[in-house]
């Protein structure tokens, strides 16, 4: 894990908690492991400028004597010859990376084999064991020890290809997924113009060194690969300053960053997606319906029609005759309709109201509260006027990025009545079919099918040019969805 | 591991044909081709890796030649698609197929294995069929036996085995004139009937001229060295033929 800490002068502040990424530290004997904890120890006693220093605060006294010792060879390199107390077993510390005296990182190193005794036979029991641990592992650090000759020897390419297998093997893995760094170590000992081109083109300097085969293994087995030149001493006498320790572990720490930044790109993507697939799945019965309501438009339109029909009778599509009082023609008009002078004036004018300010779905409440006749004038007014909010407010609902369920139950509900009530074959069903259909659909309420289809049907069939239009287009919505229907 | 399955590639030859060193090529000593994909091979084991690598020595003069001891049990090689291109997205490799040698100690390939390739390469010793006629009439007979044995598709009317075939002449290093020759003129020559049995049984088939080791072998101390650092030839063309065609099917 990475923990990002800010340590003001004021004292510890906030600890902004992250995942806390592990690295794997991992090379032959004498590859130079030991050389950068020993850096990593070395780098803990500057104050000033970036870099990752070894955190021994809780460490084991052999790692702490193993980091300390790795130190002083590190400063006495060429001057006298210090025995590294290496410990036996693998062992993790965390680093920490400081800005001046801020830490702005923490991750751990877990040094696998500090002794390099596994590398000599990586298939072994114990290497395997040790290896798996590279299925975990957010980073692998490999050291390779850059060969003074030039080239590296076919023997040493062949523990290469092992130590590779190995590790895709101990962590059944046929690729390993997590960054690494393949360090090519202890390179201040090279020639100064040897190691100024390990420096400026690791890559093609270890392509070189291994040849084309063995690159090919790594960039194989890695990749995520990255290649570094390393000099965990330095080039300056009695002194240990690094050079590319600080960047190639901030390699690591930007491609954990990199890939928090994509996962949450893609979790971000795929809650888009999602809503635009909702909304995708919505839109087409939203327009569906949208120009239908305007056509129906406010209440008095469907009334209207009625109310200036000739006959004060007609026929029921079952055949039946029925005697309806006339009621006064009704003006088309933006405004909702009065009803006739029996109505109860407060009920259907406040809906009305209620309506005309764009709260289609309180109309629908008010509307559907009422009590009155089925026989009365004023029903058929009150019908159209649910029509009206029922279309409206469907078109409303099914715009909007989170449609409210309930709100398109309420528009069944309040349909499902007036339909109930309405005469077979009379134009009203048109408006209240077309308003149902188009909640069941655009809602996936789960309708019964066959309900949906008759409403379809019944607005194919009575409704005007422009709501049979609309029924056509929440008919192919319903076929191109994949709504599930009773 | 993946659960899923990979594309598998069957590696089949009658003895001597040259299957270990083809493959040590692979592993050990492939060479970038300008202007051509690169592939890495990886075995994927270490028994395998060990098998290979005991395959040649280093020899004062370059590599010699070991004769191949005793293969693992089902050896297993991957084939890497590689990019020298880093970028911070694109993964840099990605496992394309898998390389199946059929061993005489692992036995012949199984027909499931064969049903589940996508491609097979054939491998046939054309230094040794050209030395000996006795062998070359072994090797042609084996070689119109395998091809009868390739699973055919159900009901389709001869040539009916549809899985891709790259027929490979191995040691082709031998011959001076190698570069010149025409592949399949060159196969044609050990006899009529490898063409015929390839035309009569396969849909898809094409002949590859590969060497190992880039160079014939000299003779040092009783011992093959390869002068030099081997240089193999043509050894990833059949493979890179094989995915094409297999990637064309999955695409028709």
């Amino acid at each position: 894990m990475i923990r990002l800490t800010s340590r003001g002068a004021r004292g510890p502040s906030a600890t902004i908690e992250e995942k806390r990424r592990s690295i794997l530290l991992w090379g032959a004997a004498g590859s130079g492991k030991s050389g950068v904890i020993g850096a990593l120890r070395s780098e803990g006693i500057k104050t000033v400028g970036e870099r990752w220093t070894i955190d021994l605060a809780d460490a084991a006294p052999d790692v702490v004597a193993y980091a300390d010792t790795a130190s002083l060879a590190l400063r006495l390199r060429d001057v006298k010859e210090t025995a590294i107390r290496r410990p036996e077993r693998a062992f993790t510390a965390p680093v920490k990376r400081y800005a001046g005296r801020t830490i702005t990182a923490v991750a751990d190193v877990t040094v696998l084999d500090p002794r390099g005794e596994l590398a000599d036979d990586p298939a072994s029991a114990s290497a395997r064991r040790a290896l798996s641990a590279a299925r975990t592992a957010d980073g692998i650090l490999w050291v390779i020890e850059a060969p003074a000759t030039g080239v590296v020897s076919p023997a040493h390419r062949f523990a290469v290809l092992r130590q590779v297998i190995a590790m895709l093997d101990a962590a059944s893995m046929t690729a390993v997924s997590v960054p690494v760094i393949i360090a090519l170590s202890k390179i201040d000992r090279l020639p100064r113009a040897d190691m100024q081109r390990l420096i400026d083109a690791p890559e093609i300097a270890l392509r070189g060194l291994l040849g084309d085969a063995a690159f090919g293994w790594l960039l194989a087995a890695f990749p995520r690969l990255r290649c570094v030149g390393l000099t965990s001493a330095g080039t300056v006498r009695n002194v240990a300053r690094p050079v590319g320790l600080t960047a190639m572990l901030d390699w690591f720490a930007d491609e954990w960053r990199r890939e928090e930044q994509a996962a949450d790109t893609a979790r971000t993507r795929a809650r888009r997606s999602a809503r635009v697939a909702r909304m995708r799945r919505r839109a087409p019965v939203a327009a569906a319906i949208a120009a239908g309501a305007a056509i129906v438009g406010f209440a008095g339109v469907a009334a209207a029609r009625l109310l200036t029909q000739n006959t004060p009778t007609w026929t029921t599509s079952a055949g039946a005759v029925v005697t309806q009082a006339s009621a006064k023609p009704v003006e088309h008009s933006s405004a909702p309709a009065v009803a006739a002078h029996s109505m109860p004036p407060l009920s259907v004018a406040t809906a009305a109201a209620a309506l005309e300010h764009g709260d289609a779905i309180g109309a629908l409440h008010q509307l559907g509260s009422l009590r009155l006749s089925d026989s009365s004038s004023q029903r058929f007014v009150v019908d159209s006027l649910i029509a009206a909010a029922a279309l409206r407010g469907a078109e409303e609902i099914l715009s909007s990025p989170t449609p409210s369920p309930t709100a398109l139950q309420t528009i069944v509900a309040t349909t499902s009545v007036a339909i109930a009530r309405a005469h077979p074959g009379t134009p009203m069903l048109a408006p209240l079919s077309l308003a149902r259909a188009a909640a069941c659909i655009g809602g996936q309420l789960n309708c019964p099918a066959e309900e949906v289809r008759e409403d379809l049907a019944w607005a194919l069939l009575l409704g005007n040019a422009a709501e049979q239009d609309q029924a056509r287009r929440l008919r192919a919505a319903l076929v191109g969805d994949s709504v599930q229907m009773r | 591991m993946h659960n899923e399955r990979r594309r598998s590639i069957i590696l089949w030859g009658p003895p001597g044909s040259g299957k270990s060193l083809y493959l040590t090529s692979l592993v050990m000593w492939l060479t970038r081709e300008p202007n051509e994909r690169p592939f890495a091979v990886l075995p994927a084991s270490d028994s395998a890796a060990r098998w290979l690598a005991s395959r040649s020595i280093p020899h004062a003069e370059g590599a010699a030649l070991v004769e191949p001891c005793c293969a693992p049990t089902e050896p297993l090689f991957r084939i890497y698609s590689i990019t020298d291109t880093a970028t911070a997205a694109a993964p840099r490799s990605e496992l394309v197929a898998e390389l199946v040698p059929s061993e005489a100690a692992a036995g012949e390939p199984s027909p499931t294995k064969l049903a589940e390739a996508v491609g097979v390469i054939l491998l046939l010793p054309a230094a040794s069929m050209a030395a000996s006629a006795e062998a070359r009439d072994a090797c042609v007979s084996w070689f119109t036996t395998t091809l009868a044995r390739l699973p055919e598709q159900i009901g389709a009317a001869p040539p009916a085995v549809a899985l891709p075939v790259a027929v490979c002449l191995t040691q082709t290093d031998e011959a001076p004139d190698a570069v010149r020759r025409d592949a399949t003129q060159w196969l044609e020559s050990f006899g009529s009937e490898t063409m015929r049995a390839l035309r009569a049984h396969c849909a898809c088939f094409s002949v590859f001229k590969v060497s190992a080791t880039g160079r014939a072998p000299r003779r040092r101390d009783g011992v093959e060295v390869v002068v030099g650092t081997p240089e193999p030839r043509g050894v990833l063309a059949p493979i890179r033929w094989i995915l094409d065609e297999a990637s064309a099917e999955v695409a028709a």
